[in-house]
């Protein structure tokens, strides 16, 4: 020590003994006890599987941090935490899972404060990888309330707005801090982790709000410290902060792609490869980013095809060289390569990349995903549907299992088309509508004149003008009232331009179906509030289909006709015994009847049975019951049907929440199967609130997904408006595996106090074979 | 009689310590090399002013306890000074007065001094304004030069005394600049720097110019001061220098500032400074931003070096930094919370504690936002872990409701708890209409407050 300055002061330190062992801030664990433990839990996993290597964390793991100091335990969670992203965890996914998720819940369980939120962004990455949605919003939740309650919010919906983030697509808030200030630069990870998690649940704006916000902030803390290079952490800081940028890039970038928007999703990519940065994390965001962008440059006709390809190719190979990145990134591009050469009207060229990649062992299950998804488009492309179905049916399946709505969108569009080409209209009248209603359900509007189109073009094979016409002139509205960027606009408006198809023969319709439901339906409405019942009729054939209903019951009464729905009264004064009306239901269509009990007054119990008599075909009936009311209560479910399965679709089981009091703002709800069954909840604006994929009531199962938890406790919920006192839900419900001699019930659960009380059963019954 | 020993004592030692008070250095070592106390007592003095360098703490008090054991007035009051400002120990003020007392009493002017300026401004002890002014005065009568300084301070700002610009600054200037005392210097400077008063005139020029004056007969503050200059004109070298230079000087503040710089600015450091023990040897002297700073280095580690980071290490800094401030209010606001946000929390080395947290919040409820927060925080914790009954869930939304009060009573405009965050913490528990309007009720009977127990 030279500095003589330096020897006073350190020398008092020395000379004051308590002050010995002062901190050397450094981030490599040292502490060798911590470090050799972690390398024994390491080879028990190694020798005898996941299970006893988290037996030996949870014991020897546990005991060790508890009884270590402040450095002992930061050097072993260090320690494991980095070996199962980079070390033993790298080789083994499931590892790698199940050590962060111990990590996790420990570090939040028993208070290791600093852990927890490191972990966070951690464990919510390893969720996504493993497709556990719900799991990885419930950690994004944990944190957002936990935050929260400290006074800062994370919530990009209740942040303020200045402005927009792109003037051409005014859609997209630009987010602010204003007065929020408690917000920290720390937290900013948090919004890109929340801008993965809403996309891929389809919450496209929120999620882009959320990366704006994030890369506008990484920018300018890069800017403030390029400009002060003296500062110990400006590096570090300019580093993480590049990486934050370019995922937050990426993932602007994907909402465009989700919302059919070349022209500015490839804006985000330029400007993604075009930043230089010494920095090597989100080094593949970068080089993914210029690939996407030159795939994008030669659609939008920037580019000619050598020149994409050449430059893809240098990707690629970059790709494979790089051993700290995806192994599966390369055919990732690879993939982008196929689609040129099919564009470029080189298919066999394509087909080549497309076989080579789909050829390969020991590919990831999102890569699977990708190739078949890939190859089912092409084909669907080039003409030749052959061999089709079954392959998209299957990555339907597995969308819908990952509750993965932004892929189930991209697979309805290929299904649909490809149902088109193997004429069958009416199914994919089916199915387009279905695309229609996620795509309204999720607010895609500039996808929506699109798929309205095409709902008009099926209308016309069909050769149902009117419903053409229609959905035509809908499509035109859309686009009208849509603020898109001028290209954008000229594009989708150029695709309406062409004529509808003229009506086809071919239409290959299956037998007129149709399928009345529930069959039976009870009704106890809390007191005060009417008796109310839903009942759908729908036809899951190809074409139109007619008949007759014909109701009986005390004082029936068909009150105002509305398009799509029949209504009527019971035990009204002056209603009849029996009423009939004549009905027709376009393909793929289905009609409501909504029944509702005269007066609140009315007392005692009510009935009215419901038969569908279709001019061809079989009959069908349904029973609805309503009791009196229920007395003392402030909320329930009111109602509970019996149906019967149906595996042709998937049956809409409606519910009627009833409140006195909106003063809780939401009800937290979930279904409890008796057997495995996805469920899934839309709430009375139709918007997916939970998917359940086995039914068990809890949100962490890989698919499951709660997309609406405003009260932030990790369970869906449904919101009550304070200017009514009720409120239509659906559910819809399809059994993992069926019993016939075992009806699968649904217990509907609400959550009062902390507690979960079933307000309401359901029962779906399955048929015989044959029957 | 007492007089008569005292005016008897006094003789004695002054005849014992009076020579070497004319010494030269030389001449004082010569006689400390003999084993002279007196001598070694007089160089302890002048290190410890700043007339000899360099500072050698550990002689600096070793001299001045043998000093004091032998009933040395010069040692006495010395000794205090050591304890006072940490010279080669731990800050220690138990002993400080009591020293101060008798070296007061033996008629040691600088003792005399310290003693009447203490009383002045109730340092230590209760303030006696008139006492005070008697001994600075005596002290003057003495020879002190700082109580001469001292005197003129007071007149020139009308601390206690009739005010009289013209005549304080006059007196300074011709303590400053005719006899030499640094202590004048200073004052000087913080007057042309405007320290005295809020919106005072001031003179960079002449500021300088005392600060150099002070500063180079090593008056600490005024070192201080001139590496503040420094860093205005975003001179860090400069500044680091002038910090040095008061940290050999036993600057508490020095330590402070350069270990602060030097905590993100690499390039202000010299081989072997470490400026984390910088923020440490400015704690042990008694610079309260030091122990502030050091609470929050544990708390969280600038940039992104996480490793030693250790929160009971910060919590105990905080502690003790909340116990030794209690005037800071704004700092004990946020101390406090960091100190409730640990416990809370826990990790980095400390356990979770939530009752700790009650404990530290339950004093503060009737002012301090963040005590009645984390109250409420914990109470309505997911895990209700101090008791889950209904009036527990109540209680926790009233301290909700009340830290929200308090923010308003403190006019903030944007409530730090916003309506969303009531939302959630309320539906956590599925808190009724009637059971929040409980709650409110319960704040508007003005719970939570430091003598209601908060629990049920």
């Amino acid at each position: 020590m030279k500095n003589p300055v330096m020897m006073i002061a350190v020398g008092l330190c020395v000379c004051l003994g308590q002050l010995a062992g002062a901190p050397l801030f450094g981030n490599a664990p040292k502490d060798e006890a911590a470090i050799a433990l972690k390398e024994r839990i390491v080879a028990a996993y190694r020798s005898q599987g996941i299970e006893r290597g988290i037996q030996m964390l949870d014991a020897d793991g546990r005991a060790f941090i508890k009884g270590s100091g402040a450095t002992g335990k930061f050097d072993f969670f260090s320690a494991v935490v980095t070996d199962a992203a980079n070390g033993s965890g790298r080789e083994d996914l499931e590892w790698r899972l199940a050590v962060t998720e111990w990590c996790y819940n420990f570090s939040w369980a028993e208070g290791e404060g600093y852990w927890y939120r490191f972990l966070t962004p951690v464990m919510h990455e390893r969720y996504f990888e493993a497709g556990r949605y719900g799991a990885a919003r419930a950690v994004l939740d944990r944190e957002r309330t936990r935050k929260l309650e400290g006074g800062r919010e994370l919530d990009i919906a209740q942040l303020a707005t200045d402005g927009r983030v792109n003037a051409e697509f005014p859609a997209i808030a630009r987010k602010t801090l204003g007065g929020l200030e408690r917000i920290e630069t720390k937290d900013f990870p948090f919004f890109i982790s929340q801008a993965q998690q809403d996309l891929v649940e389809g919450k496209w704006r929120s999620g882009m709000e959320a990366a704006a916000l994030a890369s506008e902030h990484a920018m300018s803390t890069i800017k403030s410290f390029e400009a002060r290079p003296n500062l110990v952490d400006s590096k570090a800081m300019a580093s993480e902060m590049t990486a934050n940028w370019r995922r937050a890039k990426m993932l602007s970038a994907d909402g465009f792609r989700f919302l059919d928007l070349p022209e500015l999703e490839v804006q985000e990519l330029e400007e993604l490869s075009g930043f230089e940065h010494d920095e090597w994390k989100g080094w593949s965001d970068v080089m993914m980013g210029r690939s996407r962008a030159s795939q994008l440059t030669y659609i939008l006709g920037r580019e000619n095809r050598i020149e994409t390809i050449k430059s893809m190719e240098e990707i690629r190979q970059e790709f494979k060289k790089e051993r700290y990145t995806s192994k599966e990134d390369s055919d990732r591009v690879y993939l982008m390569i196929a689609d040129i050469h099919f564009r470029d009207g080189n298919a066999g060229r394509g087909w080549a990349v497309i076989d080579e990649i789909r050829n390969k062992a020991g590919q990831s299950r999102d890569m699977k995903f990708e190739v078949d998804r890939e190859w089912a488009r092409h084909r669907v492309n080039t003409g030749n549907p052959e061999w089709v179905e079954p392959v998209l049916i299957s990555l339907l399946t597995i969308a819908r299992e990952g509750g993965l709505k932004q892929r189930e969108i991209e697979l309805y569009e290929i299904y649909a088309r490809l149902l088109v080409a193997l004429g069958r209209y009416g199914d994919a009248l089916v199915i387009q509508k279905e695309l229609v209603r996620l795509l309204k359900s999720f607010d895609l509007f500039p996808r929506l004149p699109g798929a309205l189109y095409q709902l008009a073009a099926i209308h016309a094979l069909l050769g149902e003008g009117d419903r053409a016409d229609s959905a035509l002139k809908d499509a035109r509205r859309t686009l009208e009232i849509a603020e898109l960027p001028d290209a954008s606009r000229k594009r989708f408006g150029a695709a309406l331009n062409h004529p509808l198809p003229e009506p086809s023969n071919e239409n290959k319709a299956a037998d007129p179906i149709t399928d009345l439901q529930p069959m039976k339906s009870m009704t106890i409405p809390l007191e005060g509030l009417l008796a109310r019942g839903l009942f759908t009729l729908t036809n899951l054939s190809g074409r139109k289909v007619a008949g007759e209903l014909q109701f009986q019951g005390d004082g029936l009464v068909f009150r105002d006709p509305q398009e799509g729905i029949i209504s009527l009264n019971v035990s009204a004064p002056d209603g009849l015994k029996q009423l009939r009306r004549k009905v027709a239901i376009a393909a793929g269509d289905f009609l409501a009847i909504d029944l509702s009990r005269n007066s609140p007054l009315d007392a005692g119990v009510s009935q009215v049975s419901i038969r569908w008599q279709p001019d061809e075909g079989n009959p069908q009936s349904a029973e609805w019951t309503a009791e009196d009311a229920e007395v003392g209560i402030s909320f329930a479910i009111t109602d509970a049907g019996e149906y019967l399965d149906n595996p042709f679709y998937l049956i809409p089981v409606y519910h009627l929440l009833q409140y006195k009091d909106a003063f809780a703002e939401v009800a937290d709800i979930r279904v409890v199967a008796s057997a495995p069954a996805r469920v899934e909840l839309y709430d009375q604006d139709d918007e997916l609130v939970f998917v359940d994929v086995d039914g068990d009531g809890s949100f962490v199962s890989e698919g499951d997904m709660i997309s609406k938890d405003l009260n932030r406790n990790s369970l869906g919920d449904l919101t009550l408006d304070a200017a009514k006192q009720e409120m239509r839900f659906r559910l819809f419900v399809r059994p993992v595996t069926v019993d016939h001699q075992k009806p699968l019930s649904l217990d509907l659960q609400l959550l009062q106090q902390g507690e979960w009380v079933t307000h309401s059963t359901d029962r779906i019954v399955f048929p015989e074979k044959g029957e | 009689m007492s007089r008569c020993l005292f005016v008897f004592i006094s003789l004695l030692m002054q005849l014992s310590g009076s020579d070497s008070q004319n010494l030269t250095v030389s001449e004082l070592r010569n006689r400390m090399s003999k084993d002279d106390l007196p001598a070694m007592v007089e160089m302890a003095h002048r290190q410890l002013i700043g007339e000899v360098m360099p500072f050698e703490q550990e002689f600096v008090l070793k001299a001045f306890t043998k000093g004091s054991e032998a009933g040395i007035a010069r040692a006495r009051s010395g000794l205090a000074d050591c304890h006072m400002w940490g010279v080669g120990m731990r800050r220690d003020t138990s002993q400080v007065m009591e020293l101060l007392e008798m070296a007061a009493e033996q008629g040691d002017p600088l003792g005399t001094y310290r003693l009447g300026w203490y009383c002045c401004h109730g340092v230590l002890l209760k303030q006696d304004f008139e006492r005070g002014l008697k001994l600075i005065r005596k002290a003057s009568g003495l020879g002190s030069l700082d109580a001469d300084a001292g005197l003129a301070r007071l007149t020139l700002t009308g601390y206690g005394v009739p005010k009289d610009e013209s005549a304080g600054l006059s007196q300074l200037r011709s303590l400053a600049e005719e006899r030499g005392s640094s202590q004048a210097a200073m004052i000087l400077a913080d007057f042309y720097r405007g320290k005295f008063a809020e919106g005072a005139k001031q003179d960079p020029v002449l500021a300088t110019k005392y600060l150099l004056m002070a500063g180079e007969k090593n008056h600490a503050g005024a070192l201080v001061a001139l590496g503040d200059l420094a860093m205005e004109k975003s001179d860090r070298q400069g500044a680091a220098n002038c910090y040095r230079k008061a940290i050999a000087r036993n600057s508490g503040e020095g330590m402070y500032k350069l270990g602060s710089m030097q905590m993100r600015d690499a390039s202000v450091r010299m081989e072997g400074e470490d400026w984390y023990q910088l923020l440490l040897a400015a704690d042990a002297v008694g610079h309260g931003p030091a122990t502030l700073k050091l609470a929050q280095v544990n708390y969280h580690a600038p940039g992104y070096t996480f490793r030693d980071l250790d929160w009971k290490k910060s919590a105990g800094f905080y502690e003790r930094w909340i116990a030794e401030n209690p005037g800071e209010w704004r700092d004990q606001y946020m101390a406090v919370e960091k100190l409730l946000e640990m416990y809370f929390e826990g990790g980095l080395g400390l356990d979770r504690d939530f009752n700790r947290c009650i404990v530290i919040a339950q004093p503060q409820l009737d002012y301090n936002v963040w005590a009645a927060a984390y109250a409420g925080r914990v109470l309505l914790h997911q895990d209700a872990p101090l008791g889950n009954t209904r009036e527990h869930f109540i209680r926790g939304y009233a301290c909700l409701l009340k830290s929200r009060v308090l923010w308003k009573m403190q006019q903030q405009k944007i409530y730090w708890l916003s309506d969303e965050a009531l939302f959630v913490l309320r539906s956590r528990h599925g808190m009724t209409r009637e059971e929040v309007a409980r709650a409110e009720e319960l704040v508007q009977q003005g719970f939570p407050n430091p003598r209601t127990p908060l629990l049920p």
